[in-house]
């Protein structure tokens, strides 16, 4: 297990590669190259701006900004799986005919996600600052809070690719899966709601969904300039890393039938 | 810095099927082990198996030292990206590290021999180039053991020669070399113990040219798919001294194999050639330019007959295969495999031993004189 995290670090150089493989074949020849990575999120912004700032008023202060800080972090989470599903598959002739280390392919697709997340994250901050006008110290939480939802975002990327090469119906669960687990998570509603509106057992479990701690953590620091939830943090943090080591193994698991399945 | 590895292999998800059975064998360092058999008989499967890329169902497998393999030309080429830039990413995903591939970057360029194209996306190249700069990676890693699977029947003349110095170049390094190929002419001149596989199982381990005869036998097919039908071969058979065509002979008859042919085109000096085989060997291969009889002008139709005095062979069924190429056999004009077949039976001398009946005499001597 910790042999795999090891071979993992050590093959960043090939992890690094595949990303940029990725990302060069996905904007160098687009008009714009890699503009597009901050014109999305800036154009998210203005469409929020306008829907909900004109038409449908919802009582959150800077309601766009605050949907922003949600919605761009699970994007992020979104892109990676969506890769990483389907990274083996696109591979197979690699997978085939050479022996790599094959956790670099989820993983590659994480980082390659990586990089247009960090550079609308930038643009978040930029703005964030502009709301406040004023540098706020909490900032500095956000690299811890990214670094938490790449750990889990490797691990289910992981286990959706490993599960996804061998049995191809993973896809279309995921489809759904991802589908309820955003409404589950803090991002278009106030947390502050959902204590009331769950039973305890219920809202015990909205508290281990690890996006929560996560998404809260961006909400706080970006939108409302406050130290996030340590407690909720905290839960993220370990659900993420059982996540992390959960991917590691059922991938693990589903490796020895590549060569046959792909 | 060897292999040992004892292994059954390979299942397929919707029908079990066994790749590889008991297999069990010991290469050492610097031995170049080539293994020839025919398609599907689990020679890439064994090579997947060394390289890492699958596991053994049951057994293991072990290897000391760095193995690298050429399994498929430009397995990772990306197209949107440069030679150079694929140069990289597949030599980071044959597990080199980034300095070596730094330091052997301008060295797999120049072999490539593509010029200015290595700054051009991938999907730009030619198959040739495509091949060309495969290669070039594959054969500028660093490795102890190298597998190669079949990859150098492409590419140009040239370009052949060039990887096949390359891989002699290695060889007299020291390095381990397992060489998969078709190419028994390659595996001849590279190898110094080859394996035969035959439906997942060794069933050869020894000289190459044992190894090749034992195959020819077995009914391996030696030449090459294309038959150009310049002179194709209408008729084959098989006549006794008194002119009957038969397929029964004693042992030291007289047998003549009489060819009918057609030529559609002009073709100067063909080479006829024949080979006769037991069950297990590979025992005769006679042709007209071996035996100094140049044929300059065949015409447009014709006869080619081979004539045995008496022949050599002891009881038992034969078969017979003919062809006829250029003189350099690198052009095949047409071949029929075991075309013919024929028993003999016990001659005149009473010969029951050995593979072959010779002409010897007993005399008994007085010592003391």
């Amino acid at each position: 297990m910790f042999l795999k995290i090891v071979e993992i670090l050590e093959g960043r150089d090939l992890i690094f590669g595949l990303a940029a493989k990725d990302l060069k074949s996905k904007y160098r020849y687009a008009a714009g190259g890699f503009g597009w990575m901050v014109v999305n999120p800036l154009a998210q912004m203005m469409v929020f701006s306008f829907v909900f700032g004109r038409i449908f008023k919802i009582n959150i202060e800077n309601y766009p900004f605050f949907l922003l800080c949600g919605i761009i972090p699970w994007s992020f989470l979104r892109g990676s799986v969506d890769s990483a599903s389907n990274s083996i598959l696109a591979n197979a002739g690699l997978v085939k005919k050479t022996a790599f280390l094959r956790e670099a392919l989820p993983v590659s697709a994480v980082v390659a996600n990586l990089v247009p997340f960090l550079a609308a994250l930038f643009f978040l901050s930029v703005l964030s600052f502009f709301l406040n006008f004023s540098f706020n110290p909490v900032i500095l939480w956000l690299p811890v809070i990214v670094m938490l939802q790449v750990i889990l975002s490797v691990g289910i990327s992981l286990i959706v690719s490993g599960l996804n090469a061998v049995y191809r119906e993973t896809q279309f669960i995921i489809e759904i899966l991802l589908l309820v687990w955003f409404y589950f998570t803090p991002i278009v509603y106030n947390f502050a709601i959902v204590e009331h509106a769950l039973p305890k057992e219920l809202f015990s479990i909205y508290c281990l969904n690890p996006m929560t701690g996560i998404s809260l953590g961006y909400q706080s620091v970006l939108a409302r300039h406050l130290s996030p939830d340590i407690n909720l943090l905290i839960v993220s943090a370990l659900v993420s890393f059982l996540v992390f080591f959960l991917g590691l193994m059922i991938f693990s698991f589903c490796e020895r039938k590549f060569v046959d399945m792909v | 810095m060897g292999f040992l590895f004892g292994l059954f292999r390979g299942r397929k998800a919707l029908q079990e099927f066994w790749a590889l059975r008991d297999i069990s064998c010991y290469i050492k360092r610097s031995e170049v082990l080539g293994i020839i058999g025919e398609n599907g008989s689990g020679k890439t499967t064994l090579l997947k198996l060394l390289l890492g890329i699958t596991a053994p169902t049951k057994g293991s497998i072990r290897a000391k030292g760095r193995v690298a393999g050429l399994l498929e030309l430009g397995a990772g080429f990306q197209g949107d990206l440069t030679g150079a830039e694929n140069i990289y990413l597949n030599g980071l995903i044959l597990g080199m590290k980034k300095q070596d591939i730094k330091d052997n970057f301008d060295k797999i360029v120049e072999f490539a021999d593509i010029g200015e194209f290595i700054d051009s996306p991938v999907r730009t190249y030619s198959s040739g180039m495509y091949l060309r700069l495969g290669f070039a990676i594959a054969i500028g890693l660093d490795c102890d053991i190298l597998l190669i699977d079949e990859v150098l029947a492409v590419g140009d003349e040239a370009f052949q020669r060039k990887c096949f110095s390359r891989i002699e170049e290695l060889k007299d390094k020291g390095r381990t070399i397992v060489f998969v190929s078709h190419d028994l002419d390659a595996v001849r001149r590279l190898c110094q113990r080859v394996l035969i596989m035959d439906k997942g199982r060794i069933v050869f381990d020894g000289e190459p040219e044992g190894a090749i005869g034992r195959y020819r036998a077995l009914g391996g097919r030696e030449y090459p798919a294309e038959k150009t039908r310049s002179i194709e071969i209408t008729d084959i058979y098989l006549e006794n001294a008194s002119g009957d065509s038969v397929d029964s002979f004693k042992t030291g008859e007289e047998l003549k194999v009489v060819i009918d042919y057609l030529a559609h085109e002009q073709v100067k000096d063909p080479v006829f050639g024949i080979g006769i085989y037991s069950k297990d060997s590979y025992l005769v291969g006679p042709n007209t330019r071996d035996d100094k009889y140049a044929i300059d002008d065949p015409g447009l139709c014709g006869r080619v007959v081979y004539r045995l005095a008496s022949i050599p062979f002891v009881e038992g069924d034969y078969k017979v295969s003919v062809c006829v190429h250029d003189r350099e056999e690198k052009c095949f004009y047409d071949h029929l495999d075991k075309a013919c077949t024929f028993s003999v039976t016990r001659g005149e001398k009473d010969v029951r031993h050995g593979l072959i009946a010779v002409n010897g005499e007993w005399a008994l001597e007085d010592k003391n004189e």
